[in-house]
Parts: structure tokens; sequence; C-alpha cells
């Protein structure tokens, strides 16, 4: 009992540090106006890349045609490739994460309308998918791509909702205040 | 301009590439319309035909697009489409899996503007597909020899 009250408030510090970090961090750049804001986020978004690659890069298919081909060395060849592929795509899913978050944070600034409460859920997601990328990265290096699609896809489903949620802030923008972000 | 750059990718299409072995025929042959030490596109034919920007933005949506086939396809796929590009050639298939495995001539061929990753997919799939030629062709060629130095010692009549 003492253990999980302990664990839940080192939890909450956590969290409360990392808000506090991600809203004090300078901004890398200035975002004057809507459309502005939109070209940013629509630059970001097509970093993300799209479900059939996942589905190509995880394929158990692949993996099977490489071991049917009875080839020494092949199998072991393709485990290598596609664990090197696998890691570099979850490296720039993280980052293509980092920097929705650092836009998201920056556009915050200037809502009005900004519930803490939004804010602390996605926070928390956020936390969430660096965790699910560490586990990921490691099942990856123990286990291989293909083992591990499921949680791949997940982690994929959650950078795409992640980007999602920063969209439909962008949306609730009044069209008629401009969005500046000034750096701190 | 943009119906303009479509009109050019239906013309490229119909008068060169549909003539062109596969997705690796594609990709080579619009890799090679790109300047090495500027990155422009292009094409004499297609540039008299329209102009210099349009035919440049044409070659460039059309790299893209051979370039998306390929990454897209099943690994067997891949190897399927490598052979049939090899074959199409007038290169010894040994000389170029020999060639392409040492010089890897088709990181060229990947579009400027393409993601990292989908480029390091795209290379390591070629790599895997040259691994699997090979194999299948020393297989083959063993196969070709005599299985057993009496067979080949047999005096003809």
């Amino acid at each position: 009992m003492t253990s999980t009250i302990l664990f839940l408030t080192v939890g909450s510090c956590l969290l409360v540090v990392l808000f506090l970090f991600l809203h004090a961090s300078s901004p890398s750049s200035k975002i004057n106006g809507r459309s502005q804001a939109q070209e940013v986020l629509n630059t970001l978004q097509a970093e993300l890349l799209p479900n059939w690659f996942v589905d190509r890069l995880f394929s158990k298919e692949d993996r099977e045609f490489a071991s049917s081909q009875e080839a020494p060395g092949i199998l072991q060849l393709f485990d290598s490739e596609r664990k090197s592929v696998a890691l570099s795509w979850l490296r720039q899913t993280r980052d293509y994460v980092a920097q929705l978050m650092d836009f998201h944070v920056r556009l915050s600034r200037q809502r009005p309308d900004l519930s803490p409460a939004t804010e602390v859920k996605l926070t928390f997601e956020y936390v969430q998918f660096q965790l699910l990328c560490k586990v990921l990265a490691a099942m990856i290096r123990m286990l291989g791509p293909v083992r591990v699609r499921a949680v791949a896809e997940h982690a994929a489903d959650m950078a795409t909702h992640l980007g999602e949620v920063s969209e439909k802030a962008l949306a609730s923008l009044d069209e008629v205040v401009p969005v500046k972000v000034a750096p701190n | 301009m943009a119906a303009e750059v479509l009109e050019a990718c239906e013309d490229l299409n119909n008068r060169t590439l549909v003539s062109l072995p596969g997705y690796f025929g594609r990709l080579i042959y619009l890799a090679s319309m790109r300047d090495y030490n500027t990155g422009q596109y292009y094409h004499e034919g297609l540039a008299n035909r329209f102009s210099e920007v349009v035919a440049a933005e044409a070659l460039t949506r059309c790299h893209r697009e051979a370039f998306q086939l390929l990454v897209q396809k099943p690994l067997a796929g891949v190897v399927d489409e490598l052979e049939r590009y090899m074959a199409s050639t007038p290169a010894e298939a040994d000389h170029l899996l020999d060639t392409w495995e040492r010089l890897q001539p088709y990181r060229v061929a990947v579009p400027a503007q393409s993601s990292p990753v989908l480029a390091e997919f795209f290379t390591s799939n070629v790599k895997l597909a040259l691994s699997m030629l090979k194999h299948r062709r020393s297989k083959k060629s063993q196969r070709q020899q005599p299985s057993s130095p009496q067979q080949s010692l047999v005096p003809r009549p």
C-alpha cells in the first residue's frame, strides 16, 4: 500500500515536472498567424510515415519469403536489416511526436480556452508514448520486428492520435485572433 | 500549371516509361534524368513539348511515384522486379549483381524528397534481393555442373 502511494506520488511529480518543462522550454521558431501554424503542422505531419509502411516493415510475409530461400545467411541478413530499419523508423516517429508536442505547447500559449485537464491528459499520453517507444526499441532488439508488429502498430496509432490532437487544437483557434508565439 | 504537369506526366508515361521493363527500369531511367550536382531534372523532348519547369515537375512526380510503387512491394515482388530488370539489360547477370553489391548504384535512384527511413528501407530491400538472386544463380550453376567427376570421365562413343 505504502509503495503504491509512493509510486503514484513520484509519478504525479514527474508528470508535473514534465508539464512545466514542456511549457517552459523555449520554442525554436516563431509562428505568426494561423496559416503559418497550419503550415508548420502540415510539414510535421508529412514526416509521419503512412500505415502501409508499418505493415511492410513489420511484415511476417517477407520473413517467410526470406526463410523459404533456404540460403545460408539470408534469414540472418533479413533479421538484421529489418531490425536496423525498424529502429530508424521508431527514432523518426519519436522525433516527430517530440516536435509535435513542442508545436502544441507553443500553440497552447495563445489559447484563451486552455483546459488544464486536457493538457495534463495530453502530457500523460506523451509520457506513455515515450515509454512505449523505449519498450518497443528493446523488444525490436531482442525479438526482432516481425514478432512485435502489434506493439509497433499501437505506437504508430498513438503518434497519429497525438497529431490529431494538435490538429484539433489548431482548428479550435479563432481565425480572427492571430497566433503569435514569441520565443521566451 | 498543375494540369500541364499532369499532361506531361501522361506524355512521359505513354511515350517512354511504358516501354521500360518494370519498376526498376523506370526508377533508374527517371533517376538518370536528374543532374547529380543540382538535383534538377531535365528531359529535352518533354521540355520542348511543354516547358523546362513543367517537364522537371513531371519528372519529379513520376520519379516519386515509381519509387513509392517499388517500396510498397513485398520483398518477393522486389526480387521479381530486380530479376526482370536484370533480364532486360545487356550486362551479364553475375557481373551486374557483383557491381550492384559493390558500388550500390541503386542508392542514387532514391528521389531527393524521400523520407530517410523510406530510403533506408528501399536500399535494405535491394540488398536482400541481391543476396537472394546471387544465391539462386550460384545454386543454378551448381546444378548445371556435372554431379560427379566419374560422369565427366565417361568416354564418348
